[in-house]
């Protein structure tokens, strides 16, 4: 069943395979957590993201197999395709530009004790 | 045949796993009781002498960083201090190795551990820059790494620190999973370890303790030649408690016996670790008293049997600092220095910018570390985050301040000061866990001894706490949990 590598897919919606995606898996559901977590944490499901290489043409939000950096075989639903990193710098914040800059005009001003 | 995955039949696998990928015998250095370990013997279990650790480290490009003054820091200090007073600062810039910080001192004997163990790979907990460096050091030995990170609430919401971490890990080729919130993730570390073989490239071993110590080394040395002294306090931000061990011991074995130990963490309290709703409304994960306090208190929670880390056994001193001020911390150090680092690094220089105001000028008050920043990895970041959040961020007092709720930036470096965490409280707090483990049976000689030097303590207090401790059942309400 599984295609090779770079076969145009049977579904034309498919992912192709090769792609880096993004799957996901729920590794423990809600209510079959750890027994010590909290309650806000025990009632959502423990999910986990792993990314790699698409094994076969594959449907967004299927179960899917890929192969990772360590050529490792991992599967799950498949979520995204080429995911973007999404840590970024943030707005600025001015008032830790004021601060600085009002700690460089004390040192600049004031003489030295 | 498929093993059984379910949480509870992984759990009760959990010795065998941990026995088969880490490739130490714990149980040979334990002592009779149950109580008590050989520490000392635990730690000297590492083939390498400390001059071998820096060999290994220098052919990985670990180490040797540089010890920097922070002249115009040290100057606007002094201005808030008594005359006379305010210690000379240096910073060891960390951020110089591989993967910006000084877990590749730790990351680097674990896999030459792992290497000489015949591993095909490694396996690392951990949301923090361990698992950058990890992932940097086994690229140099042609090893596999396999990094588990807590990262998202429920709503998919990451934390951008360790986003960023989790990009770090997949540029030096690692396989990252990336977990939602709870403690569920050493389930999935266990799972990982038994389907692959990899060793545990534990954070607590006596290899990864090992490695920092060349950091307490360096920095005795280096200010020995270069001022003729040691440092008068060494500040550390203190979590799990590598750092504090690793720097402590290294530094005493250069000969610094006389040099304060100070443990620094991020004031978080009332926060809880494993709550979901909590997660994102803190801007820093790790460094924080939600590890602080807890392993403290209980050294040995760690993914190894015993935890070489030891903070109490120790730590001279303990001190918070608020998120509000390692950020004002972060801001003055690239405004005042030209140095962009952090900002979760900088914990111990916020504490410090507090502590030298009580040594004198010609004092030195050492900072041990730096950390790279980056995208996720900055005050803005995190700052942003945590007004999507809905914390408030505003100027003022530090008495304003509420963990999960308002991040207060000090006015002026006036504003910063320390809270001192009540020691002997959290060292009443560990006896008091044993104490109720072994039902306040009475100690032997070598478990006094032991609890004295693992409490950085005297055997007087041992044996008048431990009698204490039987006769009260409540444990000190102190583990880093819920405030109020």
């Amino acid at each position: 069943m599984p295609d090779s590598p770079g076969a145009p897919a049977a579904d034309p919606s498919a992912v192709r395979a090769g792609e880096w995606v993004e799957i996901e898996r729920v590794v423990l559901p809600a209510g079959g957590r750890a027994p010590n977590v909290p309650a806000d944490t025990a009632e959502v499901d423990f999910v986990a993201r792993i990314r790699g290489f698409l094994v076969e043409p594959t449907p967004i939000g299927t179960n899917a197999r890929v192969r990772t950096l360590l050529d490792r075989e991992v599967s799950g639903r498949l979520a995204a395709v080429n995911p973007r990193n999404p840590a970024n710098f943030g707005d600025p914040v001015p008032s830790l530009l004021r601060l600085g800059l009002a700690a460089r005009r004390s040192l600049e001003e004031t003489p030295s004790r | 045949m498929t093993a059984d995955h379910t949480f509870a039949a992984v759990m009760a696998r959990r010795a065998d796993i941990i026995r088969r990928s880490i490739g130490i015998d714990y149980e040979s250095y334990e002592l009779d009781g149950g109580i008590a370990f050989d520490f000392e013997a635990l730690a000297a279990s590492p083939p390498y002498t400390l001059d071998d650790v820096r060999q290994i480290q220098l052919d990985h490009k670990v180490g040797d960083t540089p010890l920097l003054e922070l002249p115009r820091l040290t100057e606007l200090v002094r201005r808030s201090a008594p005359v006379g007073k305010g210690a000379r600062i240096l910073v060891k810039d960390e951020a110089a190795n591989p993967a910006g910080s000084f877990k590749a001192r730790r990351a680097s004997m674990c896999l030459a551990q792992a290497a000489e163990g015949g591993f095909a790979g490694v396996i690392a907990a951990t949301s923090g820059n361990y698992g950058a460096a990890v992932a940097s050091q086994a690229a140099m030995y042609g090893l596999k790494a396999l990094i588990v990170q807590e990262v998202f609430d429920s709503a998919g919401r990451g934390q951008p620190e360790v986003l960023e971490k989790t990009r770090a890990c997949e540029a030096y080729g690692a396989e990252v999973w990336q977990l939602t919130v709870g403690p569920e993730l050493f389930y999935v570390h266990l799972l990982l370890l038994e389907e692959t073989g990899y060793f545990n490239a534990s954070l607590y071993t006596p290899y990864a303790m090992l490695g920092v110590e060349t950091l307490g080394r360096e920095i005795a040395i280096e200010c020995d030649r270069r001022y003729g002294r040691y440092p008068s306090a060494v500040i550390a931000t203190h979590s799990g408690g590598g750092n504090v061990t690793g720097t402590a011991r290294g530094l005493r074995s250069a000969g610094a016996s006389e040099t304060a130990i100070v443990g620094a963490s991020v004031d978080l309290t009332g926060l809880h670790m494993a709550s979901d709703r909590d997660f994102n409304r803190k801007s820093f994960t790790t460094g924080h008293t939600g590890f602080g306090f807890p392993f403290s208190v209980d050294p040995d929670r760690v993914d190894v049997p015993r935890n070489s880390a030891r903070g109490l056994r120790y730590l001279d001193r303990y001190v918070t600092v608020t998120q509000g001020e390692v950020f004002y911390t972060t801001q003055l150090l690239a405004d005042l220095e030209g140095l962009e680092r952090g900002p979760a690094g900088n914990t111990s220089l916020a504490a410090a910018l507090v502590v030298a105001r009580e040594y004198n000028a010609d004092d030195l008050v050492v900072v041990q570390e730096t950390e790279y920043t980056g995208a996720g990895k900055h005050p803005t970041a995190q700052l942003t985050l945590a007004r999507d959040m809905g914390v408030e961020i505003t100027v003022g007092p530090r008495s304003d301040d509420r963990p999960g709720e308002r991040i207060v930036l000090p006015r002026a470096i006036e504003d910063m000061n320390v809270v001192d965490v009540d020691l002997p409280r959290l060292r009443r707090s560990y006896l008091r866990r044993i104490s109720t483990r072994v039902e306040g049976r009475p100690l032997a000689d070598h478990e006094v001894t032991f609890l004295a030097e693992d409490l950085n303590s005297d055997a007087e207090f041992v044996l008048r706490e431990w009698s204490g401790a039987s006769r009260s059942p409540e444990p000190a309400p102190i583990a880093g949990g819920r405030r109020g």
